[in-house]
């Protein structure tokens, strides 16, 4: 199977040899380079191992944490208080809703490696047109339980061998 | 080929979830293998009657994304011979689903949403009863305890990994 995106490509496969022999194939008609086993593609970090692989955004996490000015709060343990619903026009409307916005947007795209914050960015993104100051504590609530589980990757263990290149 | 890895699906509903349209959330997972491929959280399009129905729904969409799946698999020749087994802990919302009769509750149910009656008489999907404890899209669905929150997240295969960085 052959990914591209823009100008980076990556290609995965059951058969080694197969792989090898499109990457040549390409590099005959293309100017590429060959990045080895795939490690880096789009935000998103691979750990290979003989049990399986390893899929984080460590390095996004962080930058996320940075955006949300969180660095040295206290951290929670789950991304959402229980049985607390939450409403579209509580609390007073943000004067400027861009950080929301911004914060939103990442988490959405965090949410590829991180299934178990999924349902509580579902909600959040529900209030992304008029966000209020309860929302963004939300927001910030969630930024706050990654900071404390920022080492969960999700692993996709092999049925059987599964190797990866990226050009 | 035939793939020895298998397809599971995994659906839940929480009724009523939405406290401003009091619409239920629809969630559900998939693996394949032991590995997640596919999730979804969302706010179901109308308003249920009963928490059967909203669990009917959830388990109805899901339906949906298992029958796109089986296909893309066979395309990538992996093929499912074997019905996938879709995991619901609603028992009434099971029987409707595989008891074509008529139902006085459900007769207001859309024509769209009953498609899951048709893949389970042709066997794409195998409706096992689950507990609601082991009921893995739970997590998709409402804010949960400490204790239940990473108990689920463990069963999603998200691992503290500190190999690497």
């Amino acid at each position: 199977m052959l990914l591209v995106y823009v100008d980076d490509i990556v290609i995965t496969g059951t058969d080694t040899a197969l792989i090898f022999q499109l990457q040549k194939r390409l590099q005959s008609s293309f100017h590429m380079k060959n990045l080895g086993p795939l490690q880096y593609f789009l935000g998103l970090e691979m750990h290979s191992t003989t049990t399986g692989i390893f899929l984080n955004q460590y390095k996004y996490i962080q930058e996320l944490i940075t955006l949300a000015g969180l660095q040295e709060g206290r951290s929670v343990d789950t991304p959402l208080e229980v049985n607390v619903k939450y409403r579209r026009d509580e609390g007073d409307f943000l004067s400027n809703p861009s950080l929301y916005r911004q914060l939103v947007g990442s988490l959405n795209y965090l949410t590829i490696t991180r299934p178990d914050i999924f349902f509580v960015v579902q909600q959040v993104s529900q209030f992304i047109q008029a966000p209020t100051h309860l929302h963004l504590a939300v927001v910030c609530r969630i930024v706050r339980y990654l900071h404390r589980t920022f080492a969960l990757r999700t692993f996709l263990p092999c049925g059987f061998s599964y190797s990866f290149g990226c050009i | 080929m035939d793939s020895p890895i298998r397809l599971v699906a995994y659906s839940d509903a929480d009724w009523a979830g939405c406290s401003d349209t009091r619409r239920s959330i629809t969630g559900w997972c998939m693996f394949l293998g032991n590995s997640l491929v596919s999730w979804k959280s969302k706010k179901q399009d109308q308003v249920s009657k009963s928490s059967t129905e909203s669990e009917y729904r959830a388990m109805s969409s899901t339906c949906s994304e298992i029958i796109w799946l089986r296909g893309l698999l066979g395309e990538l020749r992996f093929s499912q011979v074997e019905p996938t087994s879709l995991h619901a802990n609603n028992t009434s919302a099971i029987q409707i689903a595989a008891n074509p009769v008529f139902h006085e509750h459900t007769k207001h149910i859309e024509v769209d949403c009953h498609s899951i009656r048709e893949a389970y008489d042709a066997c794409v999907i195998s409706l096992p009863h689950i507990s609601t404890i082991l009921q893995t899209a739970n997590v998709f669905t409402k804010a949960l305890s400490k204790h239940r929150h990473h108990f689920l997240v463990d069963k999603l295969m998200l691992l503290n990994h500190p190999a690497s960085i």
